[in-house]
């Protein structure tokens, strides 16, 4: 066996190493213009005061590129870059790195972005090997689950796009049914188990969206300012209302699970329990976990507006004015999942309490 | 009575419906943390360094999660401990991942939105996108520190004799459903929190090549794996310090090594 290991993990790490020299070498690849940054002389820095007295400064940097593929392959070219200390939107480069530029006729240079291909496939592949390396080969089984997770979703999102965008919503609350089935599936199998847990994952996402959607009706969306959503240009209410669909979903299924498979195990050591002990018991493990789950999304949905809220700040805008303007969103998404993961506790506890046989011969 | 008040409300009679008494930690303890977050905000736009701003708010944020949340203390004291060495791991992870991917500030995309804007305000946009990767992974790190401990302190409960070699072996188990689950939750959390961006990806047709070499994309995909890589490194470290203290759970260890 441990041979086998040991000729796995060399595997890996072979084809780790492989995929990410690929991708440092993959500009004959690219149709835009790769070129690697050969020098760099920092010319000028310069202090500014903007109107809200905040003090950055303004740096220019020449820079001198090699051209990696297309036709100019092997040429040098230079180009201006100014960065500000701030780095909001301009970035300061370093020799080494590589970029991709748009180059005119007359060599006139535009760099369009670092190049992060090497960057992003490197984490993943070391993301991998700690996964493996610290639950073996059974870790695979969450990697895959991750992947059928994603391939899903940018089916439905292409699928979205054949609409036009029309049938957003249709379409993620569809996809919210095979998220769940599918997710579940690979957890149970196909069982009672699954049955209970799809079912209370499902009715509670949709009690929830409901309750959201009666309270925007009664609140008369009073606070609310979807024209705040970054990228959602065309329709920024249906986008939003998809994104609640879908953000509490995984919480939802991670509580439902653990209330099932305990629950399950729980009837399967003590044949004679009636609804009337068990009930009792899921409620107990929900207590538990409500106060975790709430908090993970939570912190995913607030952290991401910590860029745009200090914007806000720096730029003059009162906290009152800031926090509506780019917290209100995250916020309301937070509580709309809260009530979502609250609700699942006494609808998987009813049902598991219902529908989990003594005699069911479940996986666990 | 605007959309959050009226969300609030309708949470905290579900909660007092369904936790009874425990109503009181969950709801003030989201209160605390939302306040923690506004903190950080206040604070960074005050001109603190953003960084060590989340890293020393985060860690309060990681003790009103594990404390507020109905564990016994030593239980939550392990979870408390793994949480903050896992923090400071991913500080030391996410430095180069910031340096290498250079995810910070906003991507072209916004160029419209941000038109009004003065950009030029002095406080680091890279360290600000290393506060807000760090602190979009606590509570995935203090949710699968407190299940891990959870449930290897029933598992010693119930079997105080259980070798040092079986504990491992069942806590890896118990970590593989940990983590399972964890990354469900992560991954339909940030797609949740992104759809829009990924709809206008799609939308303007983006290229293969243009995508994976996206700011915005690559920052948001980096912030999944941070806290994937959070939620593997929490599971056996806190297997490890379970089996280290098994004795503070009053439990015979002399049977061990």
């Amino acid at each position: 066996m441990p041979q086998k290991k040991i000729f796995y993990s060399l595997l890996l790490f072979i084809l780790s190493i492989g995929i990410i020299l690929g991708t440092h070498f993959d500009a004959f690849l690219y149709q835009d213009t790769v070129a690697k940054v050969v020098s760099v002389k920092t010319l000028n820095r310069q202090k500014n005061i903007d109107e809200h007295e905040n003090v950055d400064h303004t740096t220019t940097q020449k820079l001198t590129l090699e051209i990696l593929n297309t036709r100019q392959k092997g040429q040098h070219v230079q180009v201006h870059n100014s960065y500000t200390e701030s780095q909001a939107v301009d970035q300061k480069y370093h020799v080494g790195q590589q970029v991709l530029i748009s180059l005119s006729h007359n060599q006139n240079v535009v760099i369009k972005g670092l190049k992060r291909d090497t960057f992003i496939v490197a984490l993943i592949c070391l993301t991998i090997s700690l996964i493996l390396l610290i639950v073996h080969k059974k870790g695979l089984m969450a990697i895959i689950s991750l992947m059928v997770n994603s391939l899903l979703f940018i089916l439905a999102i292409q699928l979205e796009l054949i609409h036009n965008g029309k049938n957003i919503l249709p379409i993620f609350s569809g996809l919210v049914f095979i998220f769940t089935l599918v997710t579940l599936a690979l957890i149970f199998g196909l069982n009672r188990q699954l049955l209970v847990a799809a079912t209370a994952t499902i009715i509670s996402t949709f009690i929830s969206f409901g309750l959201f959607l009666l309270i925007l009706n009664s609140t008369h969306e009073q606070g609310i300012h979807y024209e705040a959503m970054s990228y959602a240009v065309q329709q920024p209410k249906i986008i939003f209302l998809a994104q609640i669909l879908i953000g509490a979903l995984g919480a939802i299924m991670d509580e439902a699970t653990d209330i099932t498979s305990t629950l399950q195990q729980l009837r399967l050591e003590n044949p004679a329990f009636k609804f009337k002990q068990i009930f009792p018991v899921g409620m107990g493990m929900g207590r538990q976990i409500i106060g975790p789950l709430i908090s993970i999304l939570f912190l995913i949905f607030m952290a991401d507006t910590i860029p745009m809220a200090v914007l806000y700040l720096r730029n003059g805008n009162s906290i009152l004015q800031t926090f509506n303007w780019t917290m209100y969103l995250g916020l309301v998404q937070s509580l709309v999942s809260a009530i979502g993961i609250v609700l699942t506790v006494p609808l998987t506890s009813v049902l598991a309490g219902q529908l989990l046989g003594g005699n069911q011969n479940g996986r666990r | 009575m605007g959309v959050v008040s009226a969300l609030a409300l309708v949470l905290l009679v579900l909660l007092l419906l369904v936790t009874g008494k425990d109503t009181f930690s969950i709801f003030g303890g989201l209160i605390l943390n939302f306040l923690m977050i506004f903190m950080v905000i206040i604070l960074i736009s005050l001109g603190t360094p953003p960084l060590l701003t989340a890293l020393i708010l985060g860690l309060l944020i990681l003790a009103l999660i594990i404390f507020f949340s109905p564990v016994t203390l030593t239980t939550g004291a392990v979870a408390y401990l793994v949480s903050v060495v896992v923090i400071l791991l991913l500080v030391v992870l996410i430095l180069p991942v910031q340096y290498f991917g250079q995810l910070q500030g906003f991507g072209n995309e916004s160029n419209e939105e941000l038109g009004v804007f003065s950009l030029l305000i002095g406080i680091s946009f890279p360290q600000i996108a290393c506060a807000t990767i760090l602190l979009s992974a606590l509570g995935a790190i203090a949710e699968a520190s407190i299940a891990m401990a959870s449930a290897l302190r029933a598992l010693l409960i119930e079997t105080p004799s259980l070798s040092k070699h079986q504990l491992y072996q069942d806590g890896r188990q118990i970590g593989r459903k940990v983590m399972a689950t964890a990354f469900n939750t992560l991954f339909f959390g940030f797609f949740g929190g992104y759809l829009a961006l990924f709809i206008w990806f799609v939308e303007l047709k983006y290229s293969p090549a243009l995508l994976i070499n996206d700011k915005l994309f690559i920052a948001e995909i980096a912030s999944i794996i941070i806290a994937i890589v959070a939620v593997t490194l929490t599971v056996p470290l806190t297997t490890f310090l379970m089996t280290r203290w098994r004795h503070k759970f009053e439990i015979d260890n002399r049977s061990d090594s």
